[in-house]
């Protein structure tokens, strides 16, 4: 069995993807955008896997204090046993889903939740 | 401006004087605005005007 | 009345050589013909500066001396230039000549010139300061207006409907003036001034005599006391007056920036609603940024009901299958682990019955825990829907975008308006005026107190006199006397001054009334003019409406009804000279206005230009009322002749 990661983090490309919806002032800060992005990922049924390449964000206690986070991708995705790594994967995808959607049609907050 | 022009302004004031204080000589108040007409300009001479027309009257009236 | 009988005038405007015009003896019209630029306007100026020394430009401004001169006279320096007026007043003759000579060899301001000014009265001239006091009589300044006029001088008729204006104020005054209320008002002030004077005098007396010691220092004091209550109204109302001043500066200011003051006004009130779209707009992100904190709640709760019912299906199917795999040991092994019971062969018939085909055993342990596990798990998971209001917020957000992008252009276009004027001198000009106001309203109070105070010292005057007239002594009597003649006369000629004021209003009504229906085209309609207050008057219709909407031909025709109606109800009276009167009258105004010129004054000049009115209409319409024509007849661009019109 895979060991799971114990910290959340970005590959260079999400970083700027971070760094620009961050700027737009539609969160108060980074993990807001990072959560918002990786439950997009769920919700557009990203399957399990892991993302490469990743520079270290942010600690996985802080990500998820209360460990809500995991519990819930355990039960989502019951055949992943490295759900911090997930977390990881999903937030990555999530970023460039939404990048994507809000370069292609201008889109604000309401329409990514849509 | 001629006397005889200001025959209205003198009339309105005699029917006044009579409302108000009829025993008021009408005379006096003729002589006032004749002074006060051919003088439009000059103060000091209206009222020595004035007061000669009203020394006359007082005189008249002493004599009375 | 003054009768104008011979108008002199060399060197002046276009009139290079002597041009005389005789007016003749007799009420009527006497018309002068002249095209645009031959000297009309010269004529009439010329009998303004003969009259007053002052001949005026468009705007009424006052014209410099050295641009009276005739321009060809001026080329080869001759500056010179003199009006002569011949008339007659009060049953005299005058002869009034007034002549312009230049200092130096090229004038070009007033100080360059020389005036030389004589009245003679028959025969005999007047010593400068008779002149000066017979020409007040006989012709003051500030009436001229009522008498020399064009038709611009017809448009500062229209102040006179807003009496709050200086100009318009200036009107009245001069109509009142014309009409001889001033007589009235000075003698009033005059009488009461002396009357206070006696009554100090009477007060010293009294005092003087032992039996009325008393009376007389109370006397004495009280009129003090008064006169000081005097004084201070009287400085109260030169600075009420300086105020009212100050108020019509600051207005006059205020309307040359009027413009200006409504759109600084605009471009404040627009940076104002700039500034609260900046904080709603904070606002609203700042809610925002909160609600899209639990926005991945919102985006999860779709796919955590659909996991929540995959597993409730998923713990019903292990279920399921758990119960099958303990019938199916039950069948095989004819004993129940769960009741610890042997299964009957009728029983077993029955399991058996309920077992789905093909049915696989499954791993009792793991399945329905797992299901139930993650049920548990998904429970637990704090759901939230902020779609709604994430919506919402956003809206508004963009709607304040597009209102503070739409109010900043609206504020740069009206800086770009601004650009010519200082909005600080505008915003001290309002606050000035807000001040002068206020003060304006302190010193008001102050003046209607101090006068209050004034009548209660009188009263008690009254009183002190009564009590002496009672008790005096010969010499108090006279003295007593004389503040009575005085004072009571000053009452008297104080109710004159409205009486008449009311008696003239009303009879220059019923005048210009008659004068205005002679002359307007609208007989039916119209019924009369209503004078107000400040001598505005306004136009009635027969069923007792104003006409709001006046033309300036109505206006036109209400202010030579006016001057028509000021000449007949006069005291002091004129000839009327009036140039181009028609400018905005149509032909049939033309017409009447013509028509009714003798009955607006003994004497009328009038000078106009043919295209405007033709001899033979001319002629027509006034019939015998027309004494004589002359024409202005070009000689030179720079040179008019004076010429009659011999009619065959």
């Amino acid at each position: 069995m895979d060991r799971d990661r114990e910290s959340i983090g970005l590959t260079p490309a999400n970083q700027r993807v971070l760094a620009d919806l961050e700027e737009r002032g539609w969160f108060a800060e980074g993990q807001d955008v990072a959560r918002f992005c990786m439950a997009f990922a769920i919700r557009a049924k990203v399957p399990e896997g892991a993302t490469q390449g990743t520079e270290t964000r942010w600690a996985a206690g802080n990500f998820d204090k209360t460990g809500e986070i995991r519990t819930l991708l355990a039960a989502l995705y019951p055949n992943c046993s490295t759900p911090v790594r997930l977390m990881e994967h999903l937030v990555n995808e999530g970023l460039q889903m939404v990048a994507a959607r809000v370069a292609s049609d201008q889109v604000g907050p309401a329409e990514l939740m849509d | 401006m001629r006397t005889t022009d200001l025959n209205e302004l003198m009339q309105t004031v005699e029917t006044l004087r009579g409302e108000l204080h009829p025993d008021l000589d009408a005379r006096f108040l003729e002589q006032v605005i004749r002074a006060e007409a051919e003088n439009p300009e000059d103060d000091a001479e209206a009222i020595r005007v004035i007061e000669l027309a009203l020394k006359a009257l007082l005189n008249l009236s002493v004599v009375r | 009345m003054l009768r104008l009988k011979r108008i002199e005038i060399c060197g002046f405007g276009p009139f290079a050589d002597e041009q005389i015009l005789e007016l003749p003896a007799g009420d009527g019209v006497t018309v002068v013909y002249g095209e645009n630029m031959r000297g009309k306007t010269s004529l009439l100026n010329a009998i303004r500066y003969g009259f007053f020394g002052i001949a005026l430009s468009r705007g009424s401004r006052a014209r410099r001396l050295h641009t009276i001169t005739n321009r060809d006279l001026a080329a080869i320096g001759e500056h010179e230039f003199s009006v002569t007026l011949a008339f007659d007043y009060d049953g005299d003759e005058y002869e009034l000549v007034r002549a312009c000579r230049a200092r130096t060899k090229t004038p070009t301001s007033d100080d360059d010139y020389e005036q030389d000014v004589m009245l003679r009265r028959g025969s005999s001239p007047l010593g400068p300061q008779e002149r000066d006091l017979a020409l007040l009589q006989i012709f003051p300044a500030e009436v001229s207006r009522f008498f020399l006029f064009d038709g611009e001088l017809l448009q500062e008729y229209e102040e006179l409907l807003f009496n709050e204006s200086p100009a318009g104020h200036k009107i009245s005054e001069a109509i009142e003036r014309i009409l001889g209320v001033p007589i009235l008002k000075r003698g009033r002030t005059h009488l009461v001034s002396l009357s206070e004077e006696a009554d100090r005098q009477a007060a010293k007396e009294a005092s003087k005599v032992q039996s009325t010691q008393a009376l007389g220092a109370a006397l004495e004091q009280a009129t003090a006391q008064k006169d000081a209550h005097q004084k201070e109204v009287a400085r109260l109302q030169e600075q009420l007056d300086r105020l009212t001043s100050d108020k019509s500066d600051i207005e006059q200011s205020m309307q040359s920036m009027q413009k200006y003051s409504s759109i600084l006004e605009e471009r404040d009130e627009a940076n104002s609603k700039l500034e609260e779209l900046k904080n709603d707009d904070k606002a609203r992100r700042a809610d925002l940024q909160r609600a899209m904190g639990d926005s991945w709640r919102s985006l999860l709760k779709e796919p955590v009901r659909a996991a929540r019912k995959a597993a409730e299906l998923d713990a019903q199917r292990e279920l399921d299958a758990f119960v099958t795999s303990l019938r199916v040991k039950a069948i095989d092994t004819g004993h129940c682990g769960t009741c610890d019971q042997d299964v009957p062969e009728a029983v077993s018939i029955r399991l058996r019955a309920t077992i789905p085909p093909d049915t696989i055993a499954t791993s009792l342990a793991g399945g329905v825990s797992a299901a139930m596990a993650r049920l548990s798990a998904l429970g637990k998971f704090g759901e939230a829907d902020n779609f709604g209001e994430v919506r919402q917020l956003w809206k508004q957000i963009q709607s304040i975008a597009v209102e503070q992008i739409t109010l900043r252009d609206r504020v740069a276009e009206l800086g770009r308006a601004l650009a010519d004027c200082d909005p600080e001198t505008l915003r001290r000009t309002k606050s000035s005026y807000g001040e002068v106001v206020e003060k304006m309203g302190i010193v008001k109070n102050a003046i209607l107190e101090g006068t209050k105070k004034v009548d209660e010292r009188d009263k008690s005057i009254q009183g002190i006199k009564k009590k002496l007239e009672a008790s005096g002594t010969l010499d108090l009597k006279a003295s007593q006397l004389r503040a009575k003649v005085l004072r009571d006369a000053s009452e008297v000629l104080a109710a004159a001054v409205e009486r008449y004021k009311k008696e003239l209003r009303s009879r220059v009504e019923a005048t210009a009334s008659k004068l205005f229906l002679s002359m307007t085209t609208e007989k039916q309609d119209y019924s009369r003019l209503a004078i107000g207050e400040g001598y505005g008057l306004t136009i009635l219709h027969r069923d007792g409406r104003t006409e709001e909407a006046r033309s300036a031909g109505a206006e036109h025709v209400v202010a030579l009804a006016l001057m028509g109606a000021l000449q007949n109800n006069a005291p002091l009276r004129g000839p009327i000279v009036m140039d181009s009167p028609f400018g905005r009258l149509d032909d049939d105004h033309t017409s009447n206005v013509i028509r009714t010129l003798p009955e607006m004054a003994g004497q009328v000049l009038l000078l106009v230009y043919e295209a405007e009115v033709g001899k033979k209409r001319v002629r027509d319409i006034l019939g015998g009322r027309l004494l004589r024509e002359y024409q202005l007849e070009r000689i030179s661009a720079r040179r008019t002749k004076l010429a009659e019109v011999k009619r065959s």
